[in-house]
């Protein structure tokens, strides 16, 4: 179902920016609080300083995605946007919210769900991925995690996306899945 | 339920409308009081033909993304500060050029896609208010801590200045009296050289007025006269002692010197591993003159790992837990036959240092005071209330913790728990 959003997700992401979006097979694993960090580590690799922008969405099925800049990509993002003279925090902003929702709201497409979005936030500036969510109360027990990143096709521009269900939205997931997956066999 | 959708059009935010080719296609009552310009002036003309003054490829690029993605797009206060300028709504109270607004861009949906992208404008000029304030509070602290840390760090140089002050006599003496007898031997053996070579010379007499024919017994006589002259045996028996004598007192004035520039070198910047046991030994090297004519010193020096410390500091913790132990004997009035009891031993990742005397104890009404800077309870010149503050302060800079069991008339134990890494 991801794979399928995010092949929605890339069509419409090369019409906004007149570009081709290369984008990842999508990666899959349930993740509990104590094995988040690891989780990214393992996704998004140790190295280099990360800037992080969070977005929430809600519906039947609530989450939260995560978007990890590198500092390269950051400073390039002028270049794929349409207007000039926007700080580096309002690009990143924007193009999450792009991002985020041209992702999502392709996964939410084939459960005919209505999405909602949160304006996006700055979650860390420049810094180590593991250092990201440390310090968050996560409320949660468990949750689904998917993984996929992002190349535009001729710009210096690489970002990771991680977005989360947690527990009842899998739930609610998992039931909307069986369903449409019931339609199919009729 | 008309009414109530028409009441919508009185909510405190401003709503606007666009098609896809920017033509507006809604207008609300806080959109016509805001910018003056009625809803039948503006509907069906193109957004940027009767506002050109709007950033134009910034919006254009917003409304693009609703009708493209099909999706909201946002934009806050904080990155732009208000897409249309509207007055603030603060004719009184004031505080801000004009109104800040978050702005929520959201697609109206028809058949086939988006038909119109609706923009609402809230005011967010309480909301910048507020975080200006907060922001300006914040610089404020962030000022005030880093003044905090300054004076911390001016404190803890003048402590040492006074701890170094007050050492300065004590060691004075310590070196002082070795000097003085290393100077005693040294003019002892002089003279000793100078009947020693008065004696050589006698002998050089004897065989040049003797003669290679002069008998066994003229040499004698001559030989011992010149020895009793000088008093040999006396240089004999006291001439290795004047040697042991100097070496001795160069070992001390030695052993001073090393340890006072071992308490005395600077930490360079970062921690590095300190030998607890040794850092003891040195600083009552040091603070001899502090403790000797009031109390005796025990040490029970455990195995204990290095410290990952600030050396320099850690000394100066029980350089001050000594001088402190030799004041409360004083106190006590029991200068002389004081007892300062030094232990380290290790504990669960801790290694622990207690300082134990039996002076004149601290009372209940104190104890909770007696790490406050400028708190003390010793006359004018003794004391100025910054040492067991600085005790504290560096044991807290360490992850550590500092307590102290005391019982007035009994004496105290200070114990002092550092992390070893």
């Amino acid at each position: 179902m991801v794979n399928i959003g995010m092949g929605q997700a890339g069509e419409s992401l090369a019409r906004l920016f007149d570009k081709f979006i290369q984008l990842s097979l999508p990666r899959i694993q349930i993740v509990e609080p104590p094995s988040v960090a690891d989780a990214m580590l393992s996704m998004l690799g140790h190295g280099t300083p990360v800037t992080a922008v969070r977005q929430a969405f809600s519906s039947r099925i609530r989450g939260e995605a995560l978007v990890f800049y590198t500092d390269a990509t950051c400073a390039g993002l002028a270049d794929l946007v349409g207007y000039p003279g926007a700080s580096t925090d309002e690009l990143l902003l924007d193009v999450t919210n792009v991002l985020v929702g041209a992702c999502i709201s392709g996964i939410a497409a084939q459960f005919a769900l209505a999405l909602a979005f949160s304006p996006p936030s700055l979650l860390g500036r420049s810094e180590g991925t593991a250092l990201v969510l440390a310090g968050a109360v996560m409320p949660w027990c468990r949750a689904l995690l998917a993984e996929v990143n992002f190349r535009v096709e001729g710009r210096t521009f690489e970002c990771h996306m991680l977005m989360f269900w947690p527990d009842d939205a899998m739930d609610i997931l998992a039931k909307a899945i069986d369903d449409l997956l019931a339609t199919v066999a009729e | 339920m008309q009414s109530a959708i028409a009441s919508l059009e009185f909510v405190n935010s401003g709503i606007f409308g666009v098609d896809v080719d920017l033509r507006l296609v809604h207008w609300n009552a806080f959109m016509e009081t805001n910018t003056g310009r009625s809803a039948e002036q503006v509907l069906g003309r193109n957004l940027f033909e009767c506002f050109p003054e709007l950033p134009r490829a910034w919006l254009v690029w917003k409304i693009k993304t609703v009708f493209t993605l099909g999706g909201s797009a946002f934009s806050s206060w904080r990155q732009r500060p208000y897409v249309f300028r509207f007055r603030h709504t603060r004719p009184l109270t004031g505080g801000i050029d004009c109104m800040r607004q978050d702005a929520t861009f959201m697609p109206i949906l028809a058949e086939g896609g988006v038909a119109a992208v609706l923009t609402v404008l809230s005011d967010a000029t309480d909301t910048a208010l507020a975080v200006e304030a907060l922001e300006q509070v914040n610089v404020a602290l962030k000022l005030e801590m880093a003044e905090r840390k300054r004076m911390e760090t001016e404190l803890r140089i003048a402590q040492k200045l006074e701890a170094v002050g007050r050492l300065a006599s004590g060691v004075a003496h310590e070196i002082n009296t070795p000097v003085q007898f290393v100077g005693d031997s040294v003019g002892f053996l002089q003279d000793a050289y100078r009947d020693v070579r008065a004696l050589v010379d006698a002998y050089h007499e004897a065989i040049r007025t003797i003669g290679p024919t002069g008998s066994v017994a003229q040499i004698a006589a001559w030989t011992e006269s010149a020895e009793q002259n000088i008093d040999l045996a006396y240089l004999d028996a006291n001439v290795p002692q004047a040697f042991v004598r100097t070496e001795d007192g160069i070992e001390r004035v030695a052993t001073l010197v090393r340890a006072m520039k071992d308490f005395g070198s600077p930490d360079q910047g970062t921690k590095s591993s300190l030998d607890l046991n040794k850092a003891v030994v040195t600083t009552l090297v040091i603070a001899g003159a502090e403790y000797r004519n009031v109390a005796a010193i025990v040490t029970e020096l455990g195995d204990i790992p290095d410290v990952l410390c600030f050396g320099n500091e850690i000394k100066q913790v029980i350089l001050n837990l000594v001088v402190n132990a030799a004041h409360a004997i004083a106190d006590a009035g029991r200068a002389g036959v004081g007892e300062i009891r030094l232990r380290t031993w290790q504990d669960n990742g801790h290694v622990r240092l207690s300082v134990q005397d039996n002076g004149v104890g601290i009372s209940d009404a104190i104890r909770e005071r007696i790490f406050d800077l400028f708190f003390t309870t010793k006359e004018v010149g003794r004391g100025t209330g910054q040492g067991l503050a600085m005790v504290r302060s560096i044991v807290d800079k360490h992850g550590g913790t500092l307590s102290v069991d005391s019982e007035v008339g009994i004496g105290s134990t200070f114990e002092v728990r550092l992390p070893i890494s």
